[in-house]
């Protein structure tokens, strides 16, 4: 167990079995460790584990865009590890847009929720965006 | 910075397990193929960087964002 003094959350306690390990990293965030706590449903938190005021909003891009979908490589699925699909879990984080949000749809973290390995992975389907509005 | 000049169909490797061969050169496109180990992310250059910049207004922006917002953007 963890005990963090945080600016944005307070006192925050960490159990060992929610970390989740990005063995590539986040690009932009210099660590690998990370937990995801619940905002506001369906709204999470990817918090560092190591620097705990670096965090970003994510959401299951699902329902904001349903036809919403890739394809994992061999690469990334070997790296998380996964055996089956119903292991992954999809996210995507929220950016401000003008006045509104918007939603990387670009860039997913896909995660193993089973044995906590987390990946970000990069869409080469132009359909997708960096900065997709949800709300405009 | 190590500058090389390569032909078309040769390579170059960098430590035991990586190596990038020129695959094609077609004007000013040249076309590489790329072996690497497994997991080892291999991104191009000018999309890498907008994926950290995004990453980074990501961490900013987070705490101007109200999630309200994002929930009612879905009921919409």
């Amino acid at each position: 167990m963890i005990t963090l003094k945080t600016d944005r959350f307070g006192e925050l306690v960490i159990q060992e079995n929610e970390i989740i390990k990005f063995p590539h990293g986040i690009p932009g965030i210099p660590f690998e460790r990370f937990i995801i706590r619940e905002c506001l449903e369906p709204v999470k938190w990817l918090i560092s584990v190591d620097d705990p005021d670096l965090a970003m909003l994510i959401v299951s891009p699902f329902k904001f865009f349903p036809t919403y979908g890739f394809e994992l490589s061999d690469e990334i699925t070997s790296v998380l590890q996964a055996e089956k699909e119903e292991d992954l879990e999809i996210y995507v984080s929220l950016l401000k847009y003008n006045d509104g949000v918007a939603a990387n749809l670009k860039s997913p973290f896909v995660i193993n929720k089973s044995k906590k390995i987390g990946v970000q992975i990069l869409l080469e389907d132009e359909r997708y965006q960096f900065k997709e509005p949800i709300i405009k | 910075m190590l500058v090389l000049t390569r032909k078309a169909g040769q390579s170059i490797r960098i430590g035991d397990d990586i190596v990038i061969k020129i695959f094609d050169i077609d004007g000013s496109q040249v076309k590489l193929a790329i072996e690497a180990p497994k997991g080892i992310p291999i991104f191009r250059e000018e999309l890498y960087e907008k994926l950290r910049e995004s990453n980074i207004e990501a961490l900013k922006t987070s705490k101007e964002l109200k999630p309200e917002d994002i929930i009612k953007g879905a009921s919409e």
